[in-house]
């Protein structure tokens, strides 16, 4: 499966056992599920930085669990948007790789004008969208966002898809895993999956 | 550079360091400043009760010249110490001291309260053996742990008479005097030695039992009655900065440990950890005094670790290298914990994020972790330096308290409590030691608030 995901991997923290097994011929997958259900934990099993059993292929990238996270090198965006408070936005940006894409995206955000302020004195939607900005710019293929729209209205989760979907299909090829309670629309050719007490349903 | 600072501290070629009882400090700091003064060589005088001063030099003490307040003391020296040189400095005297007018001087036991020094210093074994030849016991006997104390406690009306050295009441003339006869109790002398061969030793040796020395001695009380001579053997700007510098020095030495050590205990867990930690936080609880003794047996220049250090001409008890030593182990504690909190306070997600963006351990160290730790490690350093600054017990018992050498700004206000005309310089000591205290902690306070807006906003 040379564009999809095919993922087939067991989770383990402490007594919690999530197992993720899923197949999709398309770049995006798009989970839901209720909090706490095991999303984050697949995402931070994709992203190599929780431990895991199993394969996962995508696209042409096979990893296992010896593969440390610097081979990876996901886009990952968390939940909290974990800009580094003691660098400025550009700085995070350029910690993360390619300023280049991190900056256009910065633009199609609205969030350019804020380059060269500190993580504190931004809002909450702004540092979200620097986040996904600074997640774009890291991602060499894979790009995983944990809820990236929840502080952002409606106009702007609008911009961000239509942002994402530009930069993964026309230029960049990237495969996105988007963890969202949204239903939104999705012109993007994707498969969903449920996540729920660490199965998939 | 660290290194190179010590060992200029330590190494004093053109110095000689005399150890004296607390009761001839003023006479015999007299001495060395005139004779510093004629040939320019450098007296260090160190000041303790006779006690301290045989267990340091017998624990290694660089001394040249020594004198105790009682020949069984000098006997003790004797028998681990080589003496080149021996002889008699001084005699003295015994005499109550009082406020209200006394009819002699065995009316000192009719008092409420009388002040001695505790039986085990040679002046409150005298002044009980003159009691008992008399025949009287008194009513309440207060304790001081020596003749200082005894005088500040009857000036201060703590006491209503107190037994004392005549050369101690010879500082107090506002005090009624009575002197008690000296056949009333074992003759009261202060034999000197000489312990090394060095050419100023032998010259301070012979300056003191010469005549002038032993005119200085009476003037200051001993021998005879004489009147008060208003000294100054504590220089204050010397303790101060000589504080700040071994604080500073301190905190130096300790940094890349506590630093190293807080990393390590954030990082990693195993078995026995809680056991490492709780040897590393060990100075905190122990008593200081107990800390110095466990330096001096660890570090002393008897000890393989001494034996060692001295081959790079490091010798770390009885120097102000080893006053750095003891501020820094005192300190270490506050400073571990205070990064070991600050970087366990770090979100493990930051570290995850920095993984994915492909950085190493040593760049997750350097580019995340020391940079969201620093407020929390600046605030350990403040609270080191603070306690450094304060350090007395620890550096009392493993440096001694050498003026100009290892004398801090808690070592000077010791001694200017001890001193009878010591009070007006301690409290401008005092007042300088707040100050510096109060900045720490309002230095301290600052660091938190810089931790607390770094980390307020981190959820969004």
């Amino acid at each position: 499966m040379d564009e999809g995901w095919s993922v087939n991997i067991t989770v383990r923290r402490g007594l919690w056992t999530g197992r993720f097994e899923f197949e999709c011929p398309h770049r995006w997958v798009v989970v839901r599920g209720p909090s706490g259900g095991g999303k984050t934990s697949l995402i931070r099993a994709l992203a190599g930085v929780g431990s895991h059993q199993g394969r996962i292929d995508i696209g042409d990238k096979r990893w296992t669990e010896a593969t440390p996270p610097a081979q990876r090198r996901v886009g990952w965006c968390p939940q909290d948007s974990v800009l580094f408070p003691h660098l400025s936005v550009v700085e995070n940006l350029r910690l993360a790789g390619d300023l280049e894409i991190s900056t256009r995206a910065c633009q199609a955000l609205g969030v350019a004008d804020l380059l060269g302020r500190m993580p504190r004195s931004l809002s909450g939607g702004q540092r979200q969208r620097v986040a996904i900005a600074r997640a774009l710019g890291a991602a060499q293929g894979v790009l995983l966002l944990d809820e990236p729209l929840s502080a952002l209205n409606a106009d702007l989760r609008d911009s961000v898809l239509q942002l994402l979907s530009d930069e993964t299909v026309a230029n960049r090829k990237l495969h996105v895993l988007l963890v969202t309670h949204e239903a939104a629309p999705m012109n993007t050719p994707h498969a969903e999956i449920s996540v729920e007490d660490g199965r998939l349903t | 550079m660290l290194i190179a600072v010590l060992s200029t501290a330590c190494s004093a070629d053109e110095s000689i360091r005399v150890f004296v009882p607390a009761s001839a400090r003023d006479a015999v700091g007299e001495l060395a400043r005139e004779y510093q003064e004629d040939t320019g060589v450098q007296v260090f005088v160190t000041a303790e009760s006779t006690s301290l001063v045989v267990r340091q030099i017998q624990s290694g003490a660089p001394a040249d010249v020594v004198i105790t307040a009682d020949l069984a003391w000098m006997d003790e020296l004797a028998n681990t110490v080589t003496l080149q040189d021996r002889a008699l400095a001084a005699t003295n005297g015994l005499a109550v001291i009082s406020k209200q007018r006394l009819g002699g001087w065995t009316d000192a036991a009719g008092v409420k309260r009388l002040a001695l020094a505790g039986p085990q210093v040679p002046a409150g074994r005298y002044a009980r053996q003159a009691l008992e030849f008399a025949s009287v016991s008194p009513n309440e006997i207060v304790e001081a742990s020596n003749v200082r104390d005894v005088v500040r406690w009857v000036r201060a009306g703590e006491a209503d008479a107190g037994v004392v050295y005549t050369s101690d009441a010879a500082q107090a003339p506002e005090l009624n005097q009575i002197p008690i006869p000296s056949a009333a109790h074992d003759p009261i002398v202060y034999p000197v030695a000489r312990l090394t061969d060095r050419p100023h030793a032998k010259a301070f040796y012979e300056w003191i039992i010469g005549e002038h020395g032993q005119t200085v001695f009476g003037r200051h009380g001993f021998g005879q009655a004489g009147k008060s001579v208003p000294s100054q053997a504590v220089s204050l700007q010397d303790a101060v900065f000589r504080g700040l510098w071994v604080a500073i020095l301190a905190l130096i030495l300790s940094f890349p440990f506590a630093l190293g050590f807080g990393w390590w205990l954030a990082q990693t867990s195993f078995r026995g950890k809680s056991l490492v930690t709780t040897l590393l936080l060990t100075p905190l609880v122990l008593p200081p005094v107990v800390t110095g003794y466990a330096l001096l047996g660890l570090l002393g220049r008897q000890t393989p670790i001494g034996r060692f250090l001295s081959h790079f001409g490091i010798e770390l008890s009885f120097s102000s290298a080893g006053a750095v030593v003891a501020a820094a182990v005192v300190g270490f504690p506050l400073f571990v914990l205070a990064c070991r909190n600050a970087f366990e306070a770090i979100d493990p997600d930051f570290y995850d994020v920095g993984r994915t963006l492909g950085l190493s351990g040593r760049q997750l160290f350097q580019k995340i972790a020391l940079p969201l730790a620093a407020p929390g490690i600046m605030g350990g350093a403040v609270l080191a330096f603070a306690r450094g600054l304060g350090e007395f017990g620890a550096t009392v018992v493993f440096v001694g308290n050498a003026e100009g050498a290892t004398r801090t700004i808690p070592l000077a206000v010791y001694t200017l409590l001890e001193s009878v005309d010591g009070d007006h310089d301690a409290i401008l000591l005092a007042w300088v030691s707040v100050g510096i205290s109060l900045a720490c902690v309002g230095l301290w306070e600052r660091t938190n608030a810089w931790q607390r807006s770094r980390m307020e906003w981190k959820r969004g």
